[in-house]
């Protein structure tokens, strides 16, 4: 056991992936009978360098098109390196695409004996999983059902099922949790978390980045298939969010252009967990405005359609630009989250508004019990006005006093 | 390999049940194919050519046409079929890891089931005749062994080039379709020109075709130096076939 605790589970050395692209299917035989090079190489991967040890979660970001998901492939084997090490030391699962192996005439069971097979899980191993693959993915009858039949989401919720319980060392999941319903999307996570926490070594590929520092300690930032920045979660998060930022500012997009502006008043969202409604209290009207260092109150009601469902309240205070200033989570450690009632009504309070001026806009969050899964958002447009006599620069403000030495 | 056997049998089993699943007659179209092909030839070379059956050991056409027709259609379904394993599995090969040779053993293994099953039935038609060549048995084995190994080898390297080069499709129907009349299957060896004797010992089948006529018919039994041919050229098929899926295969999933 100890002997190998210090042997990684994944290292990779100057790792490196060429793909070669022709332009007909007549380059390629040219190219064999002559022996000159007749295709254009594609450079998905560039010397990357990373060791990931056992148990540990590590998150591969980047943009589309970075070599994440080449990567991914590698590790998992379906892929070769065109040059460099790969090191991989455990029994590997890989989800890089959900339920691609199924074939549609078969019944979801049939369908589970030949991928667990593949996975290379023998007949007495398959037998004792099957029943808790099956309950696991919560299809009741139409696990005997032929899969043309299921919708999309449970072709996902057969795949992911089976992918974690066939006893993996080494998980990998690419963007697997993009797809399926809020209720899926936090059972997914829930049993990363738990197949981390119980030692598990998991590769994870995520555009939702306020997901991954859950399951990894580290990560790993992929840009035109370098490695762009390797190291704790928190940190690399940070530069690649600000990476993303400047080039939104450049390509002159609006900051927050995935998140449509909505009005105060939630509307009829259909999540276990709805905002109602989201106002500042003491400041009636349309723009609240505060002077600095008053204190802010907002109220927050929300409803639940389970009173037994734990729940945590989040707010992002954002600049005009869409920069996050601040974030008001009630999942600190040692606070319990709301509980107990269908209908919650709670107050957020600022004590002192530490801002100097300007216009900032908040997002208000529900999210689970983890503090991850988010269940409903709202965005509330123009909700703190900072009105100030004096004039200053930058945004907050921040106790000093000029002396004489 | 030994690690990949339930996998081996899903496979050769989901393959049996999709291709008789939907249709009314199901697994009922195993048979009709061969007595289709039986009937045809039946037809054209014996009642309308009539054939002479020199040097074999019956005077049934039929029977005759059959014994050769079983190791036939396993080697040319199981080629086939084999040829585009890889690539109508591009889901699994590209997203899981498993030896891809799985996928063409298992098609081949299939084609064998349906042979088999015809191979029974016209068995104990024989057994009951009484026309059975026991002696013959052991070497028949033999030449059971090296039809399996030519045509697995055969398969596996079409289906790794059929990955790359998408024209070998067309190109297999044309060579099976000449290996089939350069086969002796609808007419004996002896009607062969003295001249063209060493390219019927040179055709793997053509050997294979003999073992079958010689254990199932009681037909002349082919040459030593058609024997060694065989097992020559099977083990060199099956090795070449083996380790160029092998060499060709790393690169199946960034090509499909």
């Amino acid at each position: 056991m100890t002997a190998h605790s210090d042997l990684a589970a994944v290292a990779a050395h100057e790792l490196t992936k060429d793909y070669r692209l022709y332009p007909g299917p007549g380059a390629r035989l040219l190219e064999w009978v002559t022996r000159r090079p007749r295709h254009l190489v594609h450079r998905a991967l560039d010397r990357v360098e990373f060791r990931q040890r056992r148990g540990e979660g590590i998150a591969v970001i980047g943009e589309n098109g970075a070599g994440k998901s080449t990567l991914l492939k590698l590790v998992a084997g379906v892929s070769r390196p065109t040059s460099g090490r790969l090191e991989v030391n455990g029994r590997i699962s890989a989800i890089l695409e959900l339920g691609s192996g199924f074939h549609p005439e078969f019944t979801g069971r049939q369908n589970l004996r030949l991928n667990a097979a593949l996975l290379g899980l023998t007949e007495a191993e398959i037998r004792a999983r099957e029943p808790a693959i099956a309950a696991w993915s919560e299809l009741g009858d139409f696990i005997d059902r032929p899969v043309r039949e299921y919708s999309s989401g449970m072709v996902v919720r057969l795949g992911f099922s089976i992918a974690t319980q066939v006893d993996p060392e080494i998980l990998i999941v690419d963007e697997a949790l993009s797809v399926g319903d809020g209720y899926f999307q936090k059972k997914s996570m829930d049993r990363m978390v738990a197949f981390v926490e119980s030692g598990g070594t998991l590769l994870f590929c995520s555009h939702a980045l306020y997901l991954i520092s859950a399951f990894c300690e580290r990560a790993l930032w992929l840009r035109h298939g370098k490695v762009a920045a390797f190291g704790a979660t928190g940190e690399v998060v940070r530069e690649y969010e600000s990476y993303l930022l400047a080039r939104q500012r450049d390509a002159a997009a609006p900051a927050h252009e995935s998140e449509p502006p909505a009005a105060g008043v939630a509307g009829d969202a259909l999540g276990p967990a709805r905002l109602r409604t989201m106002r500042a209290l003491d400041r009636p009207g349309e723009r609240p405005s505060w002077r600095p260092g008053e204190a802010v109150r907002f109220e927050v009601v929300f409803e639940t359609d389970d009173p037994e469902r734990p729940i945590h309240v989040g707010a992002l205070l954002e600049s005009e630009e869409g920069t996050v200033v601040a974030s008001f989570g009630s999942n600190l450690p040692g606070v319990p989250p709301f509980a107990g009632r269908a209908r919650h009504e709670v107050i957020l309070e600022i004590p002192a508004l530490p801002l100097v001026k300007g216009s900032y806009n908040m997002t208000f969050l529900l999210l689970d019990e983890r503090g991850l899964h988010v269940y409903d958002r709202r965005y509330l447009r123009h909700a703190i006005l900072v009105e100030s006599g004096h004039f200053d620069s930058g945004f907050v403000h921040i106790p000093y006093r000029w002396t004489v030495a | 390999m030994i690690h990949y056997r339930f996998l081996l049998r899903e496979l050769v089993l989901r393959d049996l049940k999709v291709r008789y699943a939907g249709s009314l007659f199901g697994f009922l179209w195993a048979f009709v194919n061969p007595l289709w092909q039986l009937g045809l030839y039946s037809i054209v070379f014996s009642a309308i050519l009539r054939m002479p059956l020199i040097g074999e050991g019956t005077q049934s056409y039929s029977a005759f046409l059959f014994a050769g027709l079983l190791p036939w259609m396993a080697f040319s379904e199981g080629l086939q079929r084999g040829t585009l394993a890889i690539v109508e599995n591009a889901h699994l090969v590209k997203k899981l890891r498993f030896p891809s040779e799985i996928l063409v053993l298992a098609v081949t293994i299939s084609a064998l089931v349906h042979a088999a099953i015809a191979f029974g039935v016209f068995f104990t038609l024989r057994l009951t005749v009484g026309g059975l060549a026991w002696g013959q048995m052991p070497l028949f084995v033999a030449g059971f062994v090296f039809q399996i190994a030519v045509t697995l080898g055969f398969a596996l390297l079409l289906a790794a080039a059929y990955v790359y080069m998408r024209d070998i499709v067309h190109g297999l129907g044309l060579v099976l379709s000449a290996l089939f009349y350069l086969t002796p299957i609808v007419y004996p060896v002896a009607l062969v020109p003295e001249r063209f004797r060493w390219a019927v010992e040179a055709n793997p089948l053509s050997t294979v075709v003999s073992l079958y006529r010689a254990f199932l018919l009681g037909s002349q039994p082919p040459s030593t130096a058609a024997l060694v041919t065989l097992a020559t050229l099977a083990t060199v098929i099956l090795l070449v076939g083996g380790l160029s899926f092998r060499r060709l295969a790393g690169g199946f999933s960034d090509e499909l």
